[in-house]
């Protein structure tokens, strides 16, 4: 570390990331390192790389040196890709690339790329494209990261927004995989797909939503139906019976779930709107 | 699975514990504020390394 440090200056950041440094598990201990200009060269959890050098015959010391230059000696900053996104007026293989930096960096910063995706559209040839791979970014760190309640929420609203105005762009209907993944700690799929579907419908009396709106109903029957297999499969009171019974919308069996269910930190957002759902299901039901 | 997460966790409280020994003599890295120590680092043109998880009392 005392040699290292004449070449790098380090800093042990406690639990306080860098900005645009966005991280998918923080619970562990992570690497990064920044080059002269101040950009992600690389990033990974520490001891799980660790392991994968000291396999290799290094030390501990030793490995952890190899894992910093390895960052040093990879091509590009996170940054580079980004600024060549934009210079290649957001073509293909620069998006790609960006792409493939994300996951060599174990998606520290993907959130960061996201926005600078959505703030980049300006900038580029298809706007509405680098939108739909903004709003891909942002699903699929959601779906990696620790759970979120308010990312999840954010990221579905951003979802259905963008289909429904742009439901003609050839992307557009790859976005209802990450609709429907952002809606499984979702209370009854199937009345929400009801309801984006309708506010679609309402937005234009061409059809010209007709198609989106049978991918997504069929999608979120199939959803339910292997959520109501797996449930069928499931005995005693757990918290994947109580995510499958919210799954289906069943409001009575949710409320007697939680009931026996104590929440924990980050599935108690998630439980709070479960109840509050439920009980206005139950109540309309009667 | 499991004698691979105990080996990283070994791993990485040895590496923990090296750098609270080090803590003990003058230290070659700086703690928290890590957004005005990467400024200051680019400012000097010096690449850098953070350690997020890491302080002087975990180690």
């Amino acid at each position: 570390m005392r040699k290292l440090s004449k070449r790098f200056d380090i800093c042990l950041s406690g639990n306080k990331a860098p900005e645009n440094c966005d991280i998918r598990y923080r619970q562990f201990y992570w690497l990064m390192v920044f080059d002269e200009a101040g950009e992600l060269r690389g990033a990974c959890k520490l001891g799980e790389q660790l392991s994968v050098v000291i396999k290799q015959g290094f030390d501990v010391p030793n490995g952890f040196v190899e894992l910093v230059e390895q960052s040093m000696r990879s091509k590009s900053s996170v940054q580079e890709l980004q600024r060549n996104y934009i210079k290649s007026g957001g073509s293909l293989a620069s998006y790609e690339t960006l792409c493939a930096k994300v996951q060599e960096v174990h998606g520290v910063g993907q959130m960061a790329v996201s926005t600078f995706l959505e703030e980049s559209r300006s900038k580029v040839e298809d706007p509405v494209l680098t939108g739909a791979r903004s709003l891909w970014m942002e699903a699929d760190a959601c779906s990696h990261q620790v759970i979120n309640h308010a990312a999840f929420s954010r990221v579905r609203n951003r979802l259905v927004e963008f289909i429904g105005e742009h439901p003609k762009h050839p992307f557009t209907r790859r976005l209802l995989e990450p609709l429907v993944d952002s809606l499984k700690y979702s209370f009854d799929v199937e009345a929400k797909c009801r309801a984006y579907v309708d506010a679609w419908a309402d937005r234009s009396d061409s059809g010209i939503h007709d198609e989106l709106i049978a991918a997504l109903s069929k999608r979120s029957s199939a959803w339910c139906e292997i959520a109501l297999k797996e449930l069928g499969e499931l005995e005693g009171h757990s918290y994947q019976r109580l995510r499958l019974l919210a799954q289906i919308g069943d409001a009575d069996g949710v409320l007697k779930a939680l009931e026996a269910t104590k929440s924990f930190g980050v599935m108690r957002p998630f439980h709070e709107e479960w109840r509050r759902e439920a009980k206005a299901k139950a109540t309309g039901n009667k | 699975m499991f004698y691979l997460s105990r080996a990283i966790l070994g791993i990485t409280t040895f590496f923990a514990l090296s750098i609270a020994s080090l803590a003990t003599q003058d230290k070659p890295y700086q703690e928290g504020d890590v957004d005005a120590f990467l400024t200051t680092a680019r400012s000097n043109g010096r690449p850098s390394i953070v350690l997020f998880n890491f302080d002087e009392k975990s180690g």
